[in-house]
């Protein structure tokens, strides 16, 4: 991993609700299909992405910025997807539930 | 907050029977009303608000626990009730194994931040594998509510 490709984003949470339990599935799903490290921070609250667990312990509310980091090849693709997630809301049309 | 700030002492289930995920929702649901925390007129309405929750995907999160949720206008604070079922309930559950700890919130529609905190509380103690053991083993309203007071402190 000496020469692992590090990708970094920053990203904010739009949603009225926050990263609540269901965009948190939805980041931990995407992240799960990438062989290498996924994290996301806010502040120094880190959780493991592929963790539906630790990504609920990050209580990122509405205009929390976080910061994710993607390791490996093709890790810029996982990026632009979380990229598309946050800012189009995670695609929730339904009321939060 | 603290897991004691809103989960409802009355509202703990030892020994939830055997059921299907509804009926578990239910009991849960019924047990949160029986300790004054919901009115027994939307006690269906809550139910059929967390069913519908759960078709858009189980809160079966893995490791046997599930927490199903939803926010409703029946309560003005988080407020949870805790139930464990000794023979598991098939909650269709990310990892397909059944659920033996349920967390089951209500909170109300206004206070986002409240739902993320609850979550996040839950969250954090469902990830120390002491913790699931111990709640697993207790046999009792009284036993469950001592682990959420020892979690609460850190003593776990």
């Amino acid at each position: 991993m000496s020469d692992a490709v590090i990708h970094r984003r920053t990203l904010i949470v739009v949603n009225d609700q926050g990263l609540h339990f269901r965009p948190c599935q939805m980041i931990a799903v995407a992240a799960q299909q990438h062989p290498g490290s996924v994290i996301l921070s806010r502040g120094s609250i880190r959780a493991d992405a592929k963790s539906l667990l630790e990504l609920l312990t990050l209580v990122a509310e509405k205009e929390s910025v976080l910061e994710l980091e993607v390791i490996g090849d093709h890790g810029d693709e996982l990026a632009g997807k979380m990229s598309e997630l946050f800012s189009s809301g995670f695609e929730v049309s339904h009321p939060p539930v | 907050m603290k897991l004691c700030d809103f989960v409802v002492s009355g509202a703990i289930v030892p020994g939830l029977p055997v059921g299907s995920k509804e009926t578990a929702i239910r009991a849960m649901v019924s047990s949160l009303q029986q300790a004054g925390s919901i009115k027994s007129e939307d006690e269906d309405n809550i139910v059929a608000a967390i069913l519908k929750r759960e078709e858009l995907g189980s809160t079966g999160i893995g490791r046997g626990v599930a927490v199903p949720h939803t926010k409703h206008g029946s309560t003005d604070k988080l407020i949870a009730a805790v139930a464990l079922a000794k023979e598991g309930v098939d909650f269709a559950s990310l990892d397909g194994e059944p659920v033996y700890i349920i967390f089951l919130l209500i909170s109300p529609p206004d206070r986002p931040g409240d739902h993320l905190r609850g979550l996040e509380n839950i969250s954090r103690h469902l990830r120390n594998d002491h913790f699931c053991k111990f709640l697993r083993q207790s046999k009792t309203q009284e036993d469950i509510w001592e682990l959420l007071l020892e979690a609460d402190n850190n003593q776990i």
